[in-house]
């Protein structure tokens, strides 16, 4: 009796627990680009629906567009529905079923072995679903299984597991996932080029330079001017001296004084000829 | 010698064109580096329709290559005080400055054009596996070049490929490869680790860092090279040339 008890608590507990559980994403930091413009990698359900007991039940997986109203994924006698993506017209209308498959065992994931390159794709495909993968299904007039089509870009969705025993009747299910929603691709042509505000270097060189070279071409100017009105009165100078050299030359009485000034005729001889 | 240029500031002219013409040749030496574009990224710019670091590069070669004989000129000028060769260094030396004053404000600018917008990233989704045009061709080879090497993808991640439409998404869906295959790690015979866990991103077997850093690094490197030594060389030349001018006054 104690046993029975027992057991019934810890159904109701895991009943309980399983009634809690939404689907998650799959770990971003693990998987870069997750939901991508079509697909979304969710996590499947590890341990959700209790225990490793039911080794012949199915998990399904079901989604619907967060602008459906209706919500329901099995008829009045438990048994799942079999909406496809196409009749519900990509999960606008009702939920359509997306993939089903066996029911995970609890084993901790062995995720040391995914460093082994030769089981990558197959511990992907055990703890991953990824919703959109097929891209040939709708299109193929010769397929038969489930079809997991591309998702439209930019649309919120939620999921949901269900537990399907081997009787094919719903024993189990999780609550609708929050919504995920579908990256929307940026046209590039309309990414903005405009590189905004110049760097202060640019800047700096570009308003220093400016102004040195205008002060180094009034500089220029100004050496110029002044140089040459230098030479002018020198030669003004230069000019008087000798008139006055000739003045001085005709008189005898001063030829010692011009003769004694010869050190400064010698500054003034070079000038003219530079 | 009084009163006629004094020895004084000839030496110190003497002494700042050796100056100029070291870091002249220097500027000469370090500007052929940055022209033979060692990180070979000159398609990148060369795309844009501008290439105006490298543009910036060739005038200061000629620029470095002038200052180092003007350097010499200039040295020449002072020790025999002739004021026609003084006033021929002036001119020349002015010319030549206000030539590297442009190659250095036109390098930086358009550094800024490249490094501070978007234009690299739209060009990339532009060009990348368009085989219609020259210019296609020769960025996606670039691309491929540097994302192999460098071991890096897009500008700034994978991101780049699925967050904007281009050329790429035009040609492969993106449930078959939502980036370049080249974005994949790879071990040392260069083959891809795993195409499934590329495919879905998972970070063991895709290189999440962008290429940005390796461009930008490339262009900065010129543009510093190319301005900034080419500014410090132009301040150095005012304060000679200042002198000069001062110089020719009193010849």
């Amino acid at each position: 009796m104690t046993l029975l008890l027992s057991l019934l608590f810890f159904g109701l507990v895991d009943r309980l627990y399983t009634a809690q559980v939404k689907p998650q994403i799959a770990n971003r930091l693990l998987i870069t680009n997750n939901p991508t413009l079509t697909t979304i990698a969710l996590e499947k359900p590890f341990c959700v629906f209790g225990s490793d007991s039911c080794s012949s039940c199915d998990v399904y997986l079901y989604g619907v567009d967060v602008a459906s109203s209706n919500l329901v994924v099995v008829d009045d006698n438990s048994v799942p529905l079999n909406s496809t993506f196409q009749k519900t017209n990509g999960g606008r209308l009702a939920p359509y079923k997306v993939a089903s498959f066996g029911l995970p065992n609890c084993k901790s994931p062995a995720f040391d072995s995914a460093q082994d390159l030769a089981q990558i794709a197959n511990i992907l495909d055990k703890y991953l679903v990824r919703i959109g993968d097929n891209v040939t299904c709708l299109t193929d007039p010769n397929y038969l299984g489930i079809c997991n089509s591309p998702l439209s870009e930019g649309t919120s969705y939620r999921f949901r597991y269900i537990l399907v025993n081997s009787t094919g009747k719903m024993a189990d299910q999780t609550l609708w996932s929050d919504s995920i929603t579908t990256r929307a691709v940026k046209d590039m042509s309309r990414i903005d080029t405009w590189p905004g505000r110049r760097s202060g270097g640019m800047i700096v060189i570009a308003s220093i330079l400016s102004v040195l070279v205008f002060f180094l071409l009034v500089a220029f100017a100004a050496a110029v001017l002044t140089s040459m009105m230098g030479e002018s009165t020198s030669d003004a100078n230069t000019a008087t001296y000798e008139s006055r050299i000739s003045q001085q030359a005709s008189s005898e009485t001063y030829s010692g004084v011009l003769r004694g000034s010869s050190l400064e005729r010698e500054r003034y001889v070079p000038k003219p000829q530079a | 010698m009084a009163g006629k240029g004094s020895s004084g500031v000839a030496g110190l002219i003497i002494f700042g064109n050796i100056i100029i013409l070291m870091a002249g040749l220097a500027l000469f030496a370090e500007t052929i580096w940055a022209t033979t574009d060692p990180y070979k990224v000159y398609p990148i710019l060369g795309v844009t329709g501008k290439d105006d670091v490298f543009a910036g590069g060739w005038i200061a070669i000629f620029c470095g290559f002038c200052f180092f004989l003007l350097g010499i000129y200039g040295i020449v000028a002072a020790i025999r005080g002739s004021q026609t060769m003084v006033m021929v260094y002036l001119i020349l030396m002015l010319i030549v400055y206000i030539f590297e004053c442009a190659s250095c404000i036109t390098s930086f600018t358009h550094r800024d054009y490249m490094v501070n917008s978007n234009i690299i990233l739209k060009q990339m989704l532009t060009y990348y596996t368009d085989t219609s045009t020259a210019q296609g061709k020769e960025l996606t080879r670039v691309w491929n070049r540097i994302m192999l090497e460098k071991n890096c993808c897009g500008i700034s991640g994978p991101k780049d490929w699925v967050a904007y439409t281009s050329t790429f998404r035009g040609q492969f869906s993106e449930e078959k490869a939502p980036w370049p295959f080249l974005c994949c790690k790879r071990d040392s015979n260069f083959v891809i680790m795993s195409e499934d866990g590329c495919r879905v991103g998972h970070t063991d077997y895709i290189n999440t860092q962008g290429c940005f850093d390796h461009i930008g690094h490339a262009i900065n490197s010129y543009t510093w090279g190319i301005s900034w030594f080419g500014f410090a060389i132009l301040m150095w030349t005012l304060l000679v040339m200042l002198l000069t001018m001062y110089y020719y006054t009193t010849l």
